[in-house]
């Protein structure tokens, strides 16, 4: 009798374990609702006396803020300084002439050598530019750093020293169709080396993408559907988070995740949720995750962010705003 | 003879100048149409160099090339 007893206790254990879906790799949140107003902390930035048009992206390098400015006639590429966003200069002329642009696409930093790298797929080169030679010299003429090639190439990259970048390639599979994947890439040799982890049930992989080499992990956010996936450097999975509206369907009508970084302890992704060709395009929140993929809280901007980026030295996100700001920022501290 | 040749020369010379005048007419009539695509394109903020529908505010979209800030069209 005892012995009956036993057994269906631990059956009713096993089937009370299988009510929930989540397992260690395998997450799942349906509810994502610790929500924090925060559209009245963000504090404007003011970038006169530049214009800067409505598709621009910012990142750090040392004490300076470089926006790349896709859509400008003129120069595409202005800088600010760090602490106060006073305008410093502009460079890298749209066009295609000697040290032109002609097609401007990620903008990759190396802090060791205070230079920034920019891609341009329309020469399918990516040009250095020294930031101190650039401030020092009006007429200043980048150089080639590396020759892309056209059947695998970056889109973006984290750029950690010549031999080693974290890059998000792409491989055409037909004039207009694409393969995207994360890989280690090798600038000087021009190798990437595929990422192992590839998740099973999506068929078209749309993502963005944060490496943080001090914790040994990327994260990578599907742009069309409702999943984050944490790895290790190595490729292993660690987790795969998905969310209240995850579903395997391949489709582009809803936007899922914007952009991803890493600010310390915690991933900060901005989430949309909306439909994808609509005005719900850009996101209006971020999802404040740790390391392990638990989801923390919704800091919720209030305006269209086009993109992001972390400032960690004064531990604040710099954002480009589609709306009645352009650009501002957000303090971190006591926040997250 | 003479006659005939001329004949048949004169006959050859309109069919000539006639199919030219339907191949021209036609040629036309196929780039209004790519310019009329195109300022269609231009109309809704797409991009006029990929026919497969690039369309603004993006990502990355790949047509015949690499465009980092449009996006792909539905699929």
């Amino acid at each position: 009798m005892e012995y009956i007893k036993n057994v269906l206790a631990l059956l009713l254990l096993l089937a009370l374990g299988a009510c929930s879906n989540s397992t260690k790799t395998e997450k799942y949140q349906k509810e994502r609702d610790v929500i924090a107003n925060v559209h009245s902390l963000l504090i404007e930035i003011k970038t006169d006396p530049i214009l800067i048009g409505s598709i621009a992206r910012p990142c750090v390098l040392g004490n300076h803020v470089i926006i790349a400015d896709y859509n400008s006639p003129d120069r595409l590429i202005h800088l600010f300084r760090k602490d106060n966003f006073k305008y410093l200069g502009s460079t890298a002329y749209a066009g295609q002439g000697p040290g032109e642009i002609t097609s401007m696409g990620h903008i990759g930093t190396d802090e060791n050598r205070h230079k920034f790298y920019v891609s341009d797929h329309g020469k399918q080169k990516i040009f250095s530019y020294d930031i101190d030679s650039v401030l020092s010299f009006p007429n200043y003429m980048p150089t080639v750093k590396i020759e892309m090639n056209t059947v695998q190439f970056p889109s973006k990259y984290q750029y950690v020293n010549d031999t080693l970048s974290f890059a998000l390639a792409i491989e055409p599979t037909s004039t207009s169709t694409f393969k995207q994947y994360i890989a280690k890439w090798n600038m000087q040799s021009g190798q990437f080396a595929r990422m192992k982890y590839q998740h099973p049930d999506i068929t078209k992989k749309r993502i963005c993408f944060a490496v943080s080499i001090e914790n040994d992990i990327y994260v990578e956010c599907y742009t069309f559907h409702d999943l984050m996936s944490i790895c290790n450097l190595n490729g292993d999975l660690i987790c795969n988070i998905y969310g209240p509206s995850w579903d395997s369907k391949e489709s582009n009508r809803v936007h899922h995740y914007g952009d991803v970084i890493f600010c310390k302890d915690k991933i900060l992704a901005s989430y949309s949720g909306g439909a994808n060709f609509s005005d719900e395009y850009n996101p209006t929140k971020i999802l404040v995750f740790d390391l392990h993929g638990d989801y923390l809280k919704t800091l919720d901007i209030g305006y269209k962010i086009v993109d992001f980026c972390y400032d960690g030295d004064n531990n604040r996100i710099i954002m480009n705003l589609n709306d009645e700001i352009q650009f501002a920022y957000l303090n971190l501290e006591g926040l997250i | 003879m003479k006659k005939n040749f001329i004949k048949i020369a004169f006959v050859a010379v309109v069919a000539v100048i006639a199919g030219y005048g339907v191949y021209s007419s036609q040629k036309s009539d196929i780039l209004s149409d790519l310019v009329l695509a195109n300022v269609e394109a231009l109309a809704v903020n797409e991009n006029p160099l990929c026919p497969n529908g690039c369309v603004s505010n993006g990502d990355g979209c790949y047509c015949n090339g690499w465009y980092p800030c449009y996006q792909e069209a539905k699929w």
